[in-house]
């Protein structure tokens, strides 16, 4: 009997024994080491710029875990230890313009700044480095100061009706937004990994070489394809801009902070005013019922036009041109942040309206209701700005180019928060604030914990 | 589905309890805790079950139990308020044994964070959690039972155990979780009869579910970073993490097998079991709000190791027990966005105790000394975190059993024991810290880092026949915890541990 009770002793305790060894980690998936090797555009890449210093960051799209070191004399940044996955790296430089100047041979009155961004970069044990082109864009005269998407609290404030966009003179000359364009560049809004699918690039987003029709031989680099589009009136001298000012675009351009009547005879409401803002003052308003009735084609379902019921006139605030607003009832700008925002202006002798426009590169028919996305030449926009959502999982594939906004942004609360992104201030001259245009939206804007359409000194930030 | 295995269990434990009655052996067998050791070994084991030789008896518990205090792990509430309705019994018809068990309770919890869990499964890597604290109602619905058949008298027994757990949580704050969890499982196995001597084997097949949602009733808290706290994350190992709210559903697959000895040596009677399980769990996430369109997230490993050796002896001066029980658990994970694992984790435990009462008459004093030894570790190897922790409870009892006349019987018991780290070890590199670190991390850390008093106090009392030919019962238990000493760290954890806890029940028993 005593051997019965040894042997089921025994039996235990090597199932014990067993089970306690510990697991050879050498089977789990380990933190890997990255390195980003930065170079520099092609057009300046014999210059022989500098590449030591530059801040390169890298965020992890699962954890939302950022990263940051500076580059060595070789450009190379280094990050030791990080998880495998999926990435967004960014990295930006400064020249100063003594130097440049002198490499160049071209005068510049400015610091250039040269920025990279990369995104959806895998990491993995056997991918263990990525390389990020430094590019420079253009500095405009036009910049977007202001940019309120997020809207307000969706119940006790305005939700999406207060957003608006504030335009800023950043030269010293009087600039007319006559002519102006104002328009929301297309992309992928969503996270899936389309990769592998056709009409898409390897970074998910819309691969434009695709469509139907095309024939830009550089379709993706040189274009962006908006989804509205939208003008200044004027006839070429109406709106005068001096230097340091600025014109706001509104959404509805009404005080939000108190009741108004809606097109279908209800009231909107407010519940806590001090959530939202007055943009009764906005130098224009996005208007779209008269564009939607001229594109309203009855069904059976739906055989009279009615007017989106938000969607309301001020007469005393000039009307933007609809040319193009494709699934908006109005001009609004995404609360989540899946937007990009570009300004331009077409050539004397051109008219974007007759620019060529194709349809999205997934699709794979066109018939007569198939949308056209309006194709600008990324020569003619001022400035651009990208929008990215607050959380890292939830971003979409990056929709600018890098030479127009290196590097996307948001405001720090996300959706319905009242907060704004406003541009930094680089200087003041003679009163005259100069804001800091790198195009990197990352490193250019902040966020202004409520938007604030009053152009005054309040309006800008440090 | 469900409510006719609810019904079917129901029938066959109340079946049992009835068959159960007027037996007079049930007080004395939950009133010492010697004899209770062993009934409830016997009650969920056939091999043990159909060596019992009481043949029938049973119990019914009402209990409500209040816990609360600041010494406490981050994801546990500070505040617990729990109804329990507990009942259990076996008893016997001509060559069928049969036992069976229910157990409903209603769990109220206040200032929870850090986890969004239903079930406390603590080898889960995979659940939602926020930094939110708020008000959680839990209901566990567990049930299961036991037939077994004398196929050859005095030889062979054939037996069917069936297990049914249903659990469901929510809470009323943003983020709210809703989880359901339902777990079924069989257990088949033969016992052999040689003498005095009994050994059984059998095996475990089953399966169960669950599935978390997250929603937001203020849809401005989703993703606001204005209310950081209210983030809602999903945990994909011990370090690795995700912002993410959604539906999470988990699909398990146990299967085990397991054996027992009974028999006598002399004067000692042994029970002794061993069990090895394994768990196979596939998480899947919703893609948009139709579960027909989702995808393989990861799936979970867990096996488990358990052995008990009870040994029994009575004398003519006193009764002594000696309890021992080893258990290892360990789990580990496949995770589709590296294609491999990222999480480990080991648990084992040790409890070995001793008890000697003596044969007094009327008054029967019981001492004992036990220790209990626990060595914890996780690992996420892609965020390079690590803790592990080992500790030890020495402790010793002593209880006075008193009956000062036929029908009525008094018991008093203390506990006191003292909590020991003997290891602390934690790995986060500062460029892979982040919320999970500072929130879960650091305060496990802390939490274990500290010595703990433990007292623990126990008085029961009880009447025979109290209410007609039913003996009726009451129990007062009552647990405090005391923090001593300090952690050799300091970080900056969401949660520092602090004071003491108390735990304190009062249970009303019908013993059948």
């Amino acid at each position: 009997m005593k051997q019965t009770h040894t042997r089921l002793l025994l039996a235990c305790t090597i199932l014990l024994l067993a089970a306690c060894h510990k697991r050879d980690a050498g089977s789990g998936v380990r933190p890997v080491s990255f390195s980003v090797k930065l170079s520099y555009e092609e057009s300046v890449a014999a210059l022989g710029l500098r590449k030591d210093s530059a801040l390169v960051k890298i965020t992890n799209l699962t954890s939302g875990t950022v990263n940051q070191v500076y580059s060595d004399a070789q450009g190379v940044a280094n990050f030791a230890s990080v998880p495998p996955g999926n990435y967004t790296i960014t990295a930006t430089i400064t020249i100063s313009a003594e130097r440049y100047s002198t490499l160049s041979g071209a005068y510049v009155a400015e610091d250039v700044v040269f920025n990279g961004n990369v995104t959806g970069q895998s990491v993995t044990a056997t991918v263990s480095e990525a390389v990020a082109v430094l590019t420079a864009g253009k500095i405009g005269d036009w910049v977007f100061k202001q940019v309120y998407y997020a809207g307000s609290n969706t119940s006790r404030g305005a939700s999406f009706r207060d957003q608006f966009v504030e335009i800023y003179n950043n030269s010293n000359q009087v600039l007319y937004a006559d002519s102006l364009y104002f328009a929301q560049v297309y992309g992928v809004a969503s996270t899936a990994n389309n990769a592998a699918t056709p009409g898409y690039l390897p970074s998910s987003q819309y691969d434009w070489s695709k469509s139907i029709g095309q024939t830009a031989t550089r379709a993706n680099e040189d274009y962006v394809y908006v989804k509205s589009l939208f003008m200044i009136p004027g006839t070429g001298k109406n709106h005068p801009v001096n230097p340091g000012e600025s014109i706001i675009i509104a959404q509805t351009a009404l005080n939000h902070t108190q009741p108004y009547a809606l097109s279908g005879g209800t009231t909107q409401g407010i519940t806590d005013p001090t959530l939202t803002i007055d943009l009764s003052g906005a130098n224009f308003e996005g208007y779209l019922v008269d564009y939607r009735r001229s594109i309203f084609i009855p069904t059976t379902s739906s055989p009279n036009f009615t007017p989106y019921k938000w969607d309301i006139d001020n007469p005393t605030v000039p009307n933007l041109k609809v040319m193009l607003a494709s699934s908006m009832q109005d001009l609004l700008l995404d609360n989540l942040g899946r937007d990009g925002l570009i300004i331009f202006k077409a050539p004397a002798n051109q008219d974007p309206a007759q620019w060529p426009a194709y349809p999205s590169p997934v699709e794979t028919t066109v018939t007569s209701t198939t949308v056209k996305y309006p194709q600008i030449p990324i020569r003619h926009i001022i400035d651009a700005v990208e929008l990215q959502r607050v959380v890292e999982t939830a971003r979409v594939p990056k929709r600018l180019q890098n030479s127009l906004d290196a590097g996307p942004t948001n405001v720090s609360a996300g959706e319905y928060s009242s907060q704004s992104l406003v541009r930094k201030t680089a200087r003041a001259v003679g009163g005259r604030k100069i804001l800091k245009d790198t195009n990197n939206s990352a490193n250019d804007f902040s966020t202004k914990s409520k938007a604030d359409p009053s152009k005054s000194a309040s309006s800008f930030v440090d | 589905m469900n409510k006719v295995l609810v019904c079917s269990s129901l029938f066959l434990i109340l079946s049992v309890a009835v068959v159960a009655q007027r037996n007079g052996l049930a007080d004395s067998i939950y009133f010492y805790q010697q004899s209770a050791a062993e009934a409830g070994m016997i009650q969920h084991n056939a091999t043990q079950l159909v060596s019992s030789p009481v043949e029938k008896t049973g119990y019914a518990s009402l209990s409500a139990t209040h816990i609360s205090g600041g010494f406490r792990r981050v994801q546990q509430a500070q505040r617990t308020t729990i109804a329990d309705f507990y009942t259990e019994g076996y008893s016997t018809l001509n060559r069928v044994r049969i036992a069976g068990s229910f157990h409903f309770n209603k769990i109220m919890e206040d200032s929870l964070a850090w986890t969004m869990k239903g079930l406390e499964d603590e080898v889960q890597p995979y659940y939602f959690f926020a930094g939110k604290a708020g008000a959680y109602e839990r209901q566990n619905y567990n049930m299961d039972a036991l037939v077994s058949y004398e196929a050859l008298k005095n030889k062979l027994y054939v037996s069917l155990g069936a297990g049914y757990n249903y659990h469901w949580t929510t809470r009323s704050v943003d983020p709210r979780p809703d989880v359901n969890n339902f777990k079924l499982t069989l257990h088949p196995s033969v016992t052999y009869q040689f003498g005095k001597h009994l050994i059984g084997a059998g095996f475990t097949w089953g399966y169960g579910n669950e599935t978390t949602s997250i929603t937001y009733k203020n849809k401005n808290y989703a993703g606001n970073q204005l209310y950081i706290e209210r983030n809602s994350y999903l945990s994909l190992g011990y370090g690795h993490i995700t912002k993410m709210q959604g539906r999470l559903r988990h699909f398990n697959d146990y299967s085990g097998f397991d054996a027992s000895y009974t028999g006598v040596a002399g004067k000692i009677r042994i029970r002794a079991n061993a069990a090895y399980q394994y768990r196979a769990e596939e998480m899947t996430m919703d893609e948009g709000n139709s579960s027909r369109l989702y995808h393989v997230y990861s799936k979970l490993y867990v096996q488990d190791i358990q052995a008990a050796l009870l040994l029994s002896k009575q004398g003519n001066r006193g009764n002594q027990q000696l309890y021992a029980k080893v258990s290892s658990q360990s789990g580990d994970n496949w995770a589709a966005e590296f294609d491999g694992s990222n999480y480990f984790y080991l648990c084992n435990t040790l409890n070995l105790s001793y008890l000697y009462r003596f044969n007094n008459g009327k008054t029967e004093p019981e001492i004992g000394a036990g220790i209990d030894m626990t060595d914890v570790s996780r690992e996420d190897y892609v965020e390079q975190h690590y803790l592990r922790n080992t500790f030890v409870s020495p402790g010793i009892t002593a209880s006075l059993y008193w009956k000062p006349g036929k029908a009525t019987s008094f018991a008093a018991a203390f506990h006191p024991s003292y909590t020991i780290p003997l290891l602390n070890e934690l790995e986060a590199p500062p460029t892979q810290v982040n919320v999970f670190t500072k929130g879960v991390v650091y305060s496990d850390y802390l939490y274990y880092s500290y010595k703990a008093l433990n007292l623990e106090a126990r008085l029961q009392a009880l009447r025979k026949n109290m209410f007609k030919q039913l003996d009726a019962g009451m129990t007062i238990r009552a647990v405090w915890t005391g923090r001593s000493g300090e952690p050799d760290l300091v970080l900056p954890a969401a949660y520092d541990p602090n004071k003491n806890r108390l735990n304190i029940s009062c249970s009303f028993n019908l013993y059948f």
